[in-house]
């Protein structure tokens, strides 16, 4: 019987985030009826997950959609090849917190190159460029004062771009017995 | 007893006669159907007993000739010190692959040395001293186990094998013709000797030229080329992106007969549009193309201020070609090899030439016309840091300027950029990507250098700074564009999808590949799996456009337009697919518009005949239908095209549509 309660009281809120979802992630390609091929450009769209170490954040979700910056070309690339995307964070069920503002930051993987994005507006929304090949996604809470080189308050939400998932084959897999060291990896 | 792979090879070979690869395309997919049956058995039962152990065993009891020596080439064991690709070791990858390649890990490439294992005759020949051996690869990257013991299931084939090199006409550099209305050119296509990289190879050539002759017309002329074939395989000429008459469009099967060794076709070539447009053989272009048979055609405004002032021009042609010590790496003879990715090639050509300089003088405002007539290679070009601007692509010049950086350009594709070398010295022109590694899971930059640029000091004369400093907007193409914005919005007409079948691939090949699936990058900037690429053939790989309406695939698809008809065409890049990748899509015959990537309108429009559909990505196409005939629309990726991704459809003056009824 506790246990039907309890789950009554949870699905309004797993639904409530699930319709969220939906929410921030929307797009103008995916809204359009014609579209109904299986996967689209969210196929590198970044999911954005809470840390839950913020009041408020708890059932927040979140994206960055990603879309190839303006191009004469279709495909928009940096002078040294790196796709140049242009990034829309939207949050969704997240609430402001009472001291401080939400900032966006990119990162490279081992964060030796971080981007300061800047704040969420009121909507929890704010948009930039990207040319990393590979990049995490920051939100972090920061007090005043917060452009800095990199994020010094907690960070609420995190995600990964879809290059990121690109690892190494070193050691598991079809090349789990290689010997990967002639190939210059201790 | 010879390995099942092997028999495999010979058996296909018996079926599948020399001839057959130069048929036309649909003659050609029908009789690879009739062969299925037998192919699926013997392929079936090769791979039932192609265990590691079973492999070795039926390898080792090769004849001398063909043997595989696996006690040298056992990859859980490899020793670097035995290993020898001929001209293309480890070692020498990053001056094989370019001068200025950046070392992806920062390994010591130098301490591998791979000065003894021989690769020159690894599996069977096809008859004669030809046999495969192992494709030019990046050794600090393992290939996947067992892979060294699979070859493709084709026979190797290179034109001209056995010809005596020193025979042969040596190639000069292309010349221009200039063609006026009603003008012939004699056109002949034939075996040359070709120096690249200080190696002489047989290679192809239109008129002993490399690239062919570059065709100069103005707008609105026709000129008759009279064709003759004099190379070893049958061939056509296709006038890629010209909206002419549809019986010299040079699709074999469809608009003509291919030509014969030694027999002769007379085209009529019209050129309606302004810009730069090339021409090339529309049979095996994995070979014909790749060996030569390629040329521009520069169709000049009649009005002047069409383009800016220049200083000069440059007609550039973009390739690669695959070649190690061996000479140039063989290619598939009943079927194309390396369909997956298509053949990346490790020497770079600009205009034919792995050293191609040209020079300036400081401030010059040089127009390039940049063509990419690659099999399968996306080039990112840069001038070394000079202001460039693009003006126009395919088919018309865009509906005004933009800055640019570097100009992404995909095989076929054409852009036409001025750029203004403003300070003194060698500027590289190169190609520029962020290759992948996929045994790291990196990106990593690669640089090569398409050709040098010398500046000199002297001062440009006219000084045409103020005017090339301004970005210009063309009216003109704005008008011609907003008759057809009215079908902007309305709903696709025609939904295609991007993908591909597979079947009998390695097993390694399989299983690397469903677990490589977490990232499917939007372009193919390198070759980052080279065996496997190699040991899939037209025998194992289909690429697929399919219509999502019909569920028609390939030449299964024919669509019909009237005259006149506006089409809206959706195509997307299936990411899930077994092995995603870009795909340039070329329309013949008629000319289009980009409207939109993945939902964001496109605010510049230009004309074009070949545009690039990422990974993931959906793009729709509106075609101007205005063109009677039996048309193509493929992939030009070669190895693409000749396993099957490509459709057909008809523009009629008079008869029905698709869309008649709705």
């Amino acid at each position: 019987m506790r246990i039907e309660i309890l789950l009554g009281l949870i699905a309004p809120l797993l639904l409530g985030a699930h319709i969220g979802r939906h929410a921030a992630g929307e797009r103008v390609a995916v809204a359009d009826p014609m579209l109904t091929c299986s996967a689209g450009p969210e196929y590198y769209r970044i999911d954005l997950v809470s840390t839950r170490k913020l009041p408020g954040t708890y059932a927040a979700s979140g994206f960055v959609d990603v879309q190839y910056a303006r191009s004469p070309f279709g495909v928009a690339l940096s002078p040294t090849g790196q796709y140049v995307y242009d990034f829309d964070v939207k949050l969704a069920d997240v609430k402001a917190q009472p001291k401080g503002h939400y900032v966006v930051w990119l990162a490279t993987p081992t964060l030796q190159d971080v981007q300061h994005v800047g704040p969420l507006s009121a909507q929890f929304e704010v948009s930039g460029q990207v040319t990393f090949n590979k990049f995490l996604v920051v939100v972090s809470l920061e007090q005043d004062g917060y452009d800095t080189a990199r994020w010094t308050g907690p960070i609420a939400f995190r995600g990964l771009s879809r290059s990121g998932k690109m690892h190494t084959s070193i050691g598991h897999g079809l090349f789990q017995d290689e010997p990967c060291v002639q190939y210059g990896f201790n | 007893m010879v390995s099942f792979r092997t028999s495999l090879v010979c058996s296909m070979a018996l079926t599948d006669t020399f001839d057959s690869k130069y048929l036309d395309m649909p003659v050609f997919l029908s009789r690879r159907t009739t062969r299925l049956g037998f192919t699926l058995i013997v392929m079936a039962l090769s791979l039932a007993i192609s265990s590691p152990s079973a492999v070795a065993q039926n390898q080792s009891e090769k004849p001398d000739s063909t043997r595989v020596d696996h006690s040298k080439m056992d990859h859980s064991k490899m020793d670097h010190e035995k290993m020898d690709h001929g001209a293309m070791s480890g070692s020498d990858r990053v001056s094989a692959d370019s001068a200025d390649a950046v070392n992806p890990s920062g390994m010591d490439h130098s301490a591998m040395d791979h000065g003894m294992m021989d690769h020159s005759m690894m599996g069977p020949s096809s008859g004669g001293e030809l046999a495969w051996r192992m494709p030019p690869m990046d050794m600090s990257m393992p290939m996947t186990p067992g892979m060294m013991r699979m070859l493709p299931t084709t026979s190797p084939f290179l034109p001209g094998d056995g010809v005596d090199v020193s025979s042969l006409p040596m190639a000069m550099p292309s010349q221009v013709v200039r063609m006026a209305d009603g003008d012939t050119l004699q056109l002949e296509a034939g075996l040359v000797r070709r120096t690249i990289a200080g190696r002489e190879y047989v290679m192809y050539g239109y008129n002993n030229q490399y690239p062919g002759p570059l065709i100069r017309v103005d707008k609105g002329a026709t000129v008759v080329v009279d064709f003759t074939n004099r190379i070893d395989q049958a061939t056509t000429i296709h006038w890629h992106g010209l909206r002419l008459d549809n019986r010299f469009d040079g699709v074999p099967g469809v608009t003509q007969a291919a030509v014969q060794t030694g027999q002769h076709f007379t085209y009529e070539v019209y050129f309606p549009d302004e810009g730069v447009y090339w021409y090339h053989p529309h049979v095996r272009e994995d070979i014909q193309q790749d060996l030569g048979l390629y040329g521009n055609m520069l169709v000049d405004p009649l009005s002047t201020g069409y383009y800016s002032p220049v200083n000069r021009e440059e007609a550039l042609i973009l390739d690669d070609i695959l070649v190690d010590g061996g000479g140039i790496f063989p290619y598939g003879e009943s079927q194309p090899v390396n369909v997956l990715m298509g053949r990346f090639g490790n020497v770079m050509l600009a205009n034919g030439s792995d050293n191609y300089r040209m020079e300036v003088r400081r401030d010059d405002v040089v127009r390039f016309y940049l063509t990419n007539v690659a099999n399968t290679r996306t080039f990112n070009v840069t001038f070394g840091g000079a202001r460039a601007k693009v003006v126009a692509s395919d088919v018309s010049r865009y509906e005004h300027e933009v800055w640019v950086q570097s100009v992404p350009i995909a095989p076929a594709e054409r852009y036409i950029v001025e750029v203004q070398f403003d300070k003194p010295g060698d500027i590289a022109i190169t190609n520029s990507i962020q290759a992948i590694d996929h045994f790291r899971g990196e990106f990593y930059p690669h640089v090569d250098t398409l050709a040098m640029v010398s500046v000199s000091s002297t001062a440009a004369s006219p000084d045409l700074t103020e005017s090339f400093s301004k970005l210009r907007e063309y009216p003109a193409v704005t008008e011609d564009v907003e008759r057809f914005r009215k079908y902007f919005d309305r709903p696709p007409d025609h939904r295609l999808e991007l993908t591909l079948n597979h079947r009998n691939l390695p097993i390694e090949t399989v299983r690397m590949m469903e677990i490589d699936t977490l990232y499917v990058p939007p372009m193919e900037w390198n070759d980052a799996m080279p065996m496997m690429n190699w040991q899939s053939s037209g025998n194992e790989v289909t690429w697929i456009l399919r219509d999502l309406d019909t569920g028609s695939e390939n030449m299964d698809i024919h669509w019909s337009f009237r005259k006149g008809e506006v089409t809206k065409i959706r195509i997307f890049n299936d990411p899930k697919s077994f092995h995603p990748m870009h795909h340039p899509i070329h329309v013949h015959g008629q000319r289009y518009l980009v409207l939109s990537i993945d939902g964001v309108p496109n605010e510049n429009l230009v004309w074009k005949d070949t545009a690039i559909v990422p990974v993931g990505s959906t793009m729709d196409l509106l075609v101007d239908m205005t063109n009677p005939g039996e048309w193509m629309m493929h992939c030009h990726i070669a190895e693409h095209l000749q396993a099957g991704m490509m459709l057909s459809f008809s523009v009629s003056d008079t008869g029905v549509s698709d869309h008649d009824s709705q």
